[in-house]
């Protein structure tokens, strides 16, 4: 059905400039890229290509309520916003967005449990995101440079 | 101020008088730039080199602003002008209008008479690089908590009853008239019987009157005393001072009040006063009279920096006149950040019965809340640590079951890859420390589907979960084996408990099991075409085997512990259960598989399903007291679809089904219409068995142009009745909008609460979000308030 093993090569860049680090997924978008071999750079002058975190948001929201107007089930959404640039470009690219959504059922008799069942589902969102977004890395081929950089 | 020589050329030039003198553009320009001005006319006429007579199509052009007019003179030596005939004076964003002018170009003192005035907005872009909007917009978005575990999986929602919402994006232009106008000083105007509006010329719906009005022109702002408010030619608002400003900035006064009636507390007028403190501080004060229960007080109390967030929020009602109670709310919040990974924070809520919010509050939010906490969190953050101290208990409202106190609990979690040879390792280490307390008067009382559990116990808990997990990591897939040991230790006190009417004794102990884990995935992928689109699509499946060997573990408590959903994200977890007091036995291995299409020019995913199912290779042995342990070998299968599609449909749907009993364990489905801004449609069906089985309809359409229709219903198919009812309609009329709404809800602590609210909002004066519209951004995911639908359509 035309399904192939996706790019065989390993990834394509060593330099990442990463700007915007101010939030949640930072460390661990930090650790996936160390992990698979990618270097974060200080200056964009050596980054074989530079990933700017522009925001990210989370909210949690009631999703339904029993007859009795308690809470049933909350949603919780996770977006996070970025834009890659290649160093042979001028201009950034388009901001691109990533985001997840889970929903769990609630019971106020079980608070504790799920306080603890909402954190690892915000946790796993998190993973789902650093995930996605190594995905959108993983696939950029970035040209060399043009021209060195400037002194 | 120096004249140029620009008007003596200008006479010299005009020989010819009926020719309007010019002098080259370069030379103009020089001229103004230099601090100097430009006058013209079509004729000029000298006076003994000290006046000059400027006549017909007469300006005086400087740096700042342009004055015109059928006929300028100007007084050299003291450098006084006056207009005679269609004065204006157009400049920083204004422009004045009136028969005649009289003015002092060298401190700029004057007066006109009759003059009408427009003032236009600063262009969106100027406005947001404003320090002071940057703040206001700050202020708005600040649920974004600093780095604070605690906050993150907080649910937050306080009682606010109203939140200043500040529309600085909506900058609209505004206008007025006066008997007269006074000139005092370079950015000061004073006007005597002044009209200030929103609406454009022609449209005279409401109009603030003043005896007298100020205006700041480097401020952008103004102040109105002896003031009233009229709408459609009706007085509605009488104040000593109101303070306006040109460019919707943050603005200390009086806030548009909200009438409404509920079943509860019967007829009520909020009257909320904004105070802008500072950047950065602000403060809502209200009064709300409530005819069944007497006079409540509000306040509400603001602020943040760089480093630090908070919000101080107080109502109180002395002597209810229904039940003879004083009664109050409070919230108290603050975060810090100490910028060296260390973080703080409180937030503290107290109710005085458990009757306030069901009686006193008409959103959901509010009202279905149970649990209130009082909590304080220290945290620390680096590369490789995460360190959290809480201490938190609650107020419990109408309830027989009450969470445990952790009083306090310490958590310690490491992460660090270490490199051998060319890969990494991943080493982990989770520890907590938990002293769950509960007082006397509270037992813990859990219903179970064999019985209640009845117990007083508390104790401390210790766990400690070393793992090592070893990625083998290709950009086609992954194999991930991950070993650890997960160590709890527990010493508990009042060990007593009952089930089912059996007694039964808690042990102190240890428990240690091995975990392993096995992870492992592939990426697959085609390109494909649909319509004119091109995408990738990728097939992801997964395969997670996972290893416990059993414990028996009846004996330990249940503080913290539930069993997970089961979803696409729990088919991965080592334990279903969450919380440290029960890891389940496993011997299992899930299997799913993931579709995604990928827009091929954006990358951004349209459309991704899952399907997913998990196989025991052993039967579960442990479970939570009461519960009934699995039947069969095999979990319920779940599968999930999410779609963007590119017509403005958002459709989100999940199903878990059981083998074992062939019956649908849960079907949600929902579905988004939202074409543009003011255009939203929601549908969703939610079943799960047991639990739920409710429809939901929302949706904020245009009925007419001006007019929107809104409208919530939520009904539960398993009840047979409404659980929510909205409706609502909104008139923009462009520079005011009024909207009311009718609702219904259900409340946690009593019965149906039924409330009417109307709010009426003049644009760039009174905008305020009050109880209705935070109610109305809950029921109806993606409403937009209409008075915002234009602006954010037109850039």
């Amino acid at each position: 059905c035309g399904f192939q093993l996706r790019g065989v090569n390993d990834i394509a860049f060593k330099n990442l400039y990463l700007q915007g680090q101010n939030v949640s997924i930072a460390r661990d978008l930090k650790r996936s890229l160390l992990s698979n071999g990618v270097a974060l750079v200080p200056t964009p002058e050596q980054a074989d290509l530079m990933l700017e975190i522009l925001s990210e948001s989370a909210e949690k929201r009631i999703l339904s309520l029993s007859g009795t107007g308690r809470v049933r089930e909350f949603e919780l959404n996770y977006q996070v916003n970025f834009r890659i640039k290649d160093p042979s470009n001028e201009l950034w690219g388009m901001p691109q967005t990533i985001s997840g959504r889970r929903d769990f059922t609630f019971d106020d008799s079980q608070l504790l449990a799920k306080q603890g069942e909402e954190a690892r589902l915000n946790d796993d969102m998190r993973a789902d995101a650093v995930r996605e977004l190594m995905h959108v890395l993983s696939v950029q081929r970035p040209k060399p440079r043009t021209k060195p950089p400037v002194e | 101020c120096v004249l140029t020589h620009a008007p003596a050329r200008a006479a010299s030039d005009a020989a010819d008088e009926t020719a309007r003198p010019r002098v080259t553009e370069a030379s103009t320009a020089n001229a103004i730039a230099a601090g100097g001005a430009l006058i013209e006319a079509d004729r000029m006429e000298f006076r003994m080199d000290r006046r000059l007579d400027a006549i017909g199509n007469a300006a005086i052009i400087t740096d700042k602003q342009q004055i015109s007019g059928d006929r300028i003179q100007y007084e050299e030596l003291n450098e006084t002008l006056r207009v005679i005939g269609n004065a204006r004076i157009e400049g920083g964003g204004s422009v004045i209008k009136g028969p005649d002018l009289r003015l002092n170009m060298g401190d700029t003192v004057g007066e006109m008479k009759q003059p009408i005035f427009f003032y236009q907005p600063a262009a969106p872009a100027a406005a947001s690089a404003l320090p002071q909007t940057a703040t206001s917009n700050a202020i708005r978005s600040n649920s974004r908590p600093l780095r604070n575990r605690l906050t993150k999986s907080a649910y937050d929602d306080s009682n606010k009853g109203y939140q200043p919402q500040l529309r600085t994006n909506t900058t609209a232009a505004s206008r007025g008239d006066a008997d007269a106008m006074f000139f005092e000083g370079q950015n000061k105007k004073r006007l005597t019987n002044a009209r200030y509006t929103t609406c454009e010329a022609g449209v005279d719906d409401w109009y603030i009157r003043a005896s007298e009005m100020e205006i700041d022109d480097f401020n952008k702002t103004g102040t109105a005393r002896n003031a009233r408010v009229e709408f459609l030619g009706v007085p509605i608002l009488y104040a000593p001072k109101i303070d306006f400003s040109f460019q919707n900035l943050r603005k200390t006064g009086l806030l548009a009040p909200l009438i409404g009636t509920t079943t509860r507390s019967g007829f009520e007028v909020l009257t909320p006063f904004y105070w802008n403190i500072a950047p950065g501080m602000d403060a809502t004060f209200g009064t709300r009279l409530l005819s069944k229960r007497g006079l409540q007080y509000q306040g509400e109390f603001r602020y943040m920096g760089e480093t630090y967030q908070g919000g101080n929020n107080i109502e109180y009602l002395p002597s209810d006149t229904s039940t003879g109670d004083n009664r109050y709310y409070a919230k108290l919040q603050h975060q810090q950040d100490f910028l060296n990974g260390w973080s703080a924070g409180y937030s503290l809520e107290k109710v005085s019965d458990d009757n306030y919010f069901s009686e006193l509050s008409t959103r959901i939010t509010t009202t279905s809340r149970v649990n209130l906490a009082q909590q304080a969190s220290l945290n620390y953050a680096d590369d490789v640590w995460d360190f959290n101290l809480l201490v938190q208990r609650y107020q419990t409202l109408g309830q027989r079951t009450f969470p445990y106190e952790r009083l306090p609990q310490l958590t310690l979690n490491g992460t660090k890859d270490w490199e051998v040879g060319d890969r990494y390792v991943n080493t982990n280490l989770y520890t907590q420390w938990v002293s769950f307390n509960r007082s006397e008067s509270q037992p813990n009382f859990l219903a179970t589907p064999n019985g209640n559990l009845l117990t007083g116990v508390t104790g401390r808990r210790f766990t400690a979960y070393p793992s090592v997990s070893i990625p083998f990591t290709r950009p086609y897939g992954y194999i991930t084996p991950k070993f650890g040991a997960h160590h709890t230790s527990y010493q508990l006190d009042n060990t007593d408990f009952t089930l089912n009417g059996v007694n039964g004794e808690y042990q102190s102990g240890t428990r240690t099991l091995p975990i392993f884990s096995l992870d492992s995935g592939l990426y697959y992928e085609r390109n494909t075409r649909i319509v004119k689109n091109s995408y990738t699509q990728t097939l992801e499946p997964r395969l997670y085997y996972v290893y416990i060997p059993n414990r028996d573990q009846s004996a330990i408590p249940i503080f913290d512990t539930a069993l997970a959903d089961l979803n696409t994200s729990s088919l991965f977890q080592e334990n279903q259960f969450t919380g440290n007091d029960r890891i389940n036995n496993a011997n299992q291995l899930t299997m799913a598989v993931t579709t995604r299409m990928l827009d091929a020019r954006t990358g951004d995913q349209r459309f991704a399903a899952t399907l997913g199912q998990r196989f025991n290779f052993t039967e579960q042995r442990v479970g939570l007291p009461g519960a009934n342990l699995r039947r069969g070998d095999s979990s319920d299968i779940v599968a999930a679809v999410t779609a963007k599609l590119l017509s403005k449909w958002n459709v989100d749907a999940a199903w878990q089904y059981n083998t074992y009993d062939a019956e649908l364990v849960r079907s949600n489905i929902g579905m988004r219409y939202n074409p543009e801004p003011g255009k939203v449609m929601n549908l969703s069906y939610r079943y799960t068995a047991d639990l739920l089985d409710q429809i939901n309809v929302s949706g904020q359409w245009p009925l007419s142009p001006r007019w929107y229709g809104l409208g919530r219903y939520n009904y539960s198919l398993e009840e047979h009745s409404p659980i929510e009812g909205l409706a609502g309609l909104e008139y923009d009329a462009g520079c005011w909008q009024a909207r009311t709404v009718l609702q219904r809800v259900s409340t946690a602590t009593a019965d149906a609460n039924y409330a009417f609210f109307f709010q009426l909002e003049l644009g760039g004066l009174a905008s305020i979000g009050a109880s209705p519209m935070r109610y109305l951004e809950r029921g109806i995911p993606g409403y937009t308030r209409s008075g915002e639908i234009q602006s954010s359509v037109t850039p």
